[in-house]
């Protein structure tokens, strides 16, 4: 008779102490088995300990203060759901809300114009608030005598309608906790007398401006700027030295694409650019000699043309790169959410090929398949971003008289078909590997109506770029170990779209030829 | 008062639970997310439940075990329902930032492992992570909705990958026939 040691799951069960006796006793006599024992709870050990300090220890005041907004919650529980870290948010949202509610109360936006009311606040003044009369400008704030002697007061406010008086008492406990909070931006100097200069407060500056935009400023004076005044600057787009697209700049930026596709240097972060002094290509390159090399395969293909280049270095790219490869807490898991069922796939295809199952090799085709699919995946993602680019630099309008050009159409065509190739590549890679769910997608499934060739263009980035999250979310989960059963990701949808938008604009560029 | 009553029972039971289980929680939750507010949500979001549950009066025999699987279940729902965001150019610029500050932290964050645990696959990893944490395989099984012997088995397994040494001679059985392998 043979002796039979305890298996793994044995020692396992005899680690957490829930081995039965017979087996036990053997444990007893087989000094291999005891061995064995030792050796696992010393893994075990290794595991627990490297586990425990892959997360941060809590301190003690962390702890007491989760505790804290533990208890708040259940000490007056609620049905609702409501996480702890939007509290503050809302909470300013909503006195905000309030402070604009009771400021368009208080001005009527459709009753009579404000000049012909009188001043009630005054009448009716709001418990520990001062109250002083309304000012309008800075000459009758300078010689009113209340104003000029009035270094204690708290706040400028001007006049309120009827309204205004009836919600009064309502308002009066966030008025003057505002009160609080925005005192002194808006009080007239205390230090002033009749001779002296006023200082031009943020209300007495901009009021104005308001005046002009045809807007009315609210009339809680110290509430206006905070509410009103910011927003209300217009927003101006600076492109310092270029000009507007016209047929010829047009032509011009379509030749640089074109300068830029023949240098095989398309791929880089550069652009021509249409200047005052004319055509020129700007940028940014990894290192010096990545400059020197793109700057001088820009000029071969110049030929006599001197069209400058502007390329500036991002000197911090080596650091970033070591960075990356260092920060391996945020590196993905090769294979991500669906590793497993990748490896059980090569398993199965090695076994049915003869060949090796070794776990090593499976990983070697797991690397492989990834980084095929990721590839893929980077050159479609840079033939999308250039075919963008280059109908964002023709303007709709000019490109029927653009067509003549064939370069225009050539480099669109050439860009539309290396999308498509990189898709049906990514389709057959997904395909191969993975479950249908992740990958499957009818024909025509993206139904959206043919748009203009420059809209094409953006729905096919958005659809690459699409693509590319889903794809990290598969097979490049950064510490996200979920199942795969557990994560609700499929690329067909984006298979689809860049599909039929690619398709769509070599058929619009077949048209125009 | 009787209401009274229950609340304070509850929430000494709640007290409890959080003295024992807050810290291993919170670990279990990290591990499947960044955003360290958001795996504080969950947590609390857990332990509320379990509060909840105590005032209806539910039998939950083994708190533990419910705790995790409750906050188990909120990982899967988020997961479920997140979409796949698309950084904006601020987002791009934010990580290249942190990337190449020279004062970030990387170097002290960097996790240096003895054990290979990318050979694990997700289920082992959980039952590991589980165990780690002080919960029995009964436990460990109730969260994961598994039978025991499949969690000896996946522990089994894991422990395998990671290095767990099999006494390989004399294996063959009492009956003369070699054990299926596990």
């Amino acid at each position: 008779m043979r002796i039979r040691h305890l298996s793994t799951e044995e020692l396992l069960l005899q680690c957490e102490g829930e081995l039965g006796f017979e087996r036990a006793t053997h444990l007893d006599e087989c000094e291999p088995c005891r061995a064995a024992l030792l050796h696992m709870v010393e893994l075990l050990g290794e595991a627990e300990k490297e586990l425990r300090s892959s997360v941060a220890a809590e301190t003690p005041m962390e702890r007491a203060a989760a505790w804290e907004s533990l208890e708040d919650r259940i000490g007056r529980p609620t049905v609702v759901a409501f996480p702890v870290r939007w509290v503050v948010p809302y909470a300013a949202a909503a006195a905000l809300g309030f402070a604009v509610f009771s400021g368009v109360v208080g001005n009527d936006l459709f009753g009579p114009d404000r000049a012909t009311e009188t001043a009630t606040l005054s009448q009716t003044p709001l418990p520990g608030l001062a109250v002083v009369p309304e000012i309008d400008t800075v000459e009758q704030a300078v010689s009113n005598p209340e104003v000029a002697a009035g270094p204690e007061m708290v706040t400028v406010a001007p006049a309120a309608p009827d309204e205004f008086a009836k919600v009064a008492p309502l308002v009066a406990p966030a008025v003057v906790n505002l009160a609080r909070v925005l005192p002194q931006r808006y009080q007239l100097d205390p230090a002033y007398s009749t001779t002296a200069a006023v200082p031009e407060t943020a209300l007495v500056v901009l009021a104005p401006k308001i005046t002009s935009m045809g807007m009315r400023p609210i009339e809680l004076a110290f509430l206006s700027p905070v509410l009103s005044l910011p927003a209300l600057e217009p927003r101006v787009e600076e492109h310092p030295g270029e000009q507007p697209l016209t047929l010829a700049a047009a032509q011009a930026i379509v030749e640089g694409h074109w300068m830029l596709h023949r240098a095989e240097v398309w791929r880089e972060d550069i652009s021509p650019a249409w200047t005052q002094e004319g055509l020129v290509f700007r940028g940014t390159v990894e290192n010096e000699s990545a400059r020197e090399t793109v700057t001088a395969a820009i000029r071969a293909v110049q030929k006599d043309r001197n069209i400058p280049v502007e390329l500036a270095v991002r000197e911090s790219a080596a650091s970033a790169v070591r960075a990356a490869v260092l920060n391996t807490e945020t590196a993905g898991v090769p294979g991500g959410a669906v590793r497993t069922s990748l490896l059980e796939h090569f398993g199965d295809a090695a076994r049915r090929s003869f060949a090796s199952t070794q776990p090593s090799a499976l990983e070697g085709e797991l690397d492989r398949f990834v980084n095929n699919v990721f590839g893929s995946q980077s050159r479609l993602l840079s033939h999308a971003y250039e075919l963008s680019s280059l109908m964002q630099a023709v303007p709709v309008e000019l490109l029927p008289r653009l067509t003549s050009s064939s370069r225009l159409l050539d480099l669109v065509s050439t860009h539309a078909d290396e999308v498509r190739r990189e898709q049906s590549r990514i389709y057959d890679l997904l395909s191969e590997g993975l479950p249908r769910k992740y990958w499957t997608y009818q024909a025509n499934e993206d139904n959206a109506p043919p748009a203009s060739p420059h809209a094409e263009a953006e729905a096919l980035l958005q659809g690459a770029l699409e693509l590319d999250a889903n794809l990290t979310a598969l097979l490049s989960t950064p510490r996200q170990l979920l199942d795969a059963g557990d994560i609700d990701v499929s690329c067909g949808e984006a298979l689809s779209r860049i599909r039929t938008r690619s398709n769509r604009i070599k058929a619009a560029t077949a048209k125009l030829r | 008062m009787r209401k009274n009553g229950q609340h304070e029972s509850a929430v000494r039971e709640t007290e409890k639970l959080f003295a024992e289980c807050r810290e291993g929680l919170i670990r279990y939750l990290r591990y499947y997310m960044d955003d360290s507010s958001e795996a504080e949500d969950i947590a609390q979001e857990a332990f509320v439940r379990f509060y909840e549950s105590r005032i209806r009066k539910e039998e939950i025999l083994q708190p533990r075990a419910w705790l995790f699987r409750v906050a188990h279940n909120l990982i899967i729902d988020r997961g479920r329902k997140k979409k796949p965001e698309l950084l904006d150019e601020e987002g791009w610029m934010s990580i290249e930032r942190r990337l190449v500050s020279p004062s970030a932290p990387v170097d002290a964050k960097v996790y240096v492992s003895q054990l290979p645990w990318h050979r694990l696959s997700a289920m082992e990893l959980k039952c590991m992570r589980l165990r780690t944490e002080g919960l029995a395989l009964r436990e460990i099984g109730e969260v994961l909705d598994l039978a025991i012997s499949s969690v000896v088995s996946y522990l089994a397994r894991a422990t395998k990958k990671l290095g767990a040494v099999e006494v390989s001679e004399n294996q063959t059985s009492q009956h003369g026939r070699t054990p299926a392998p596990v």
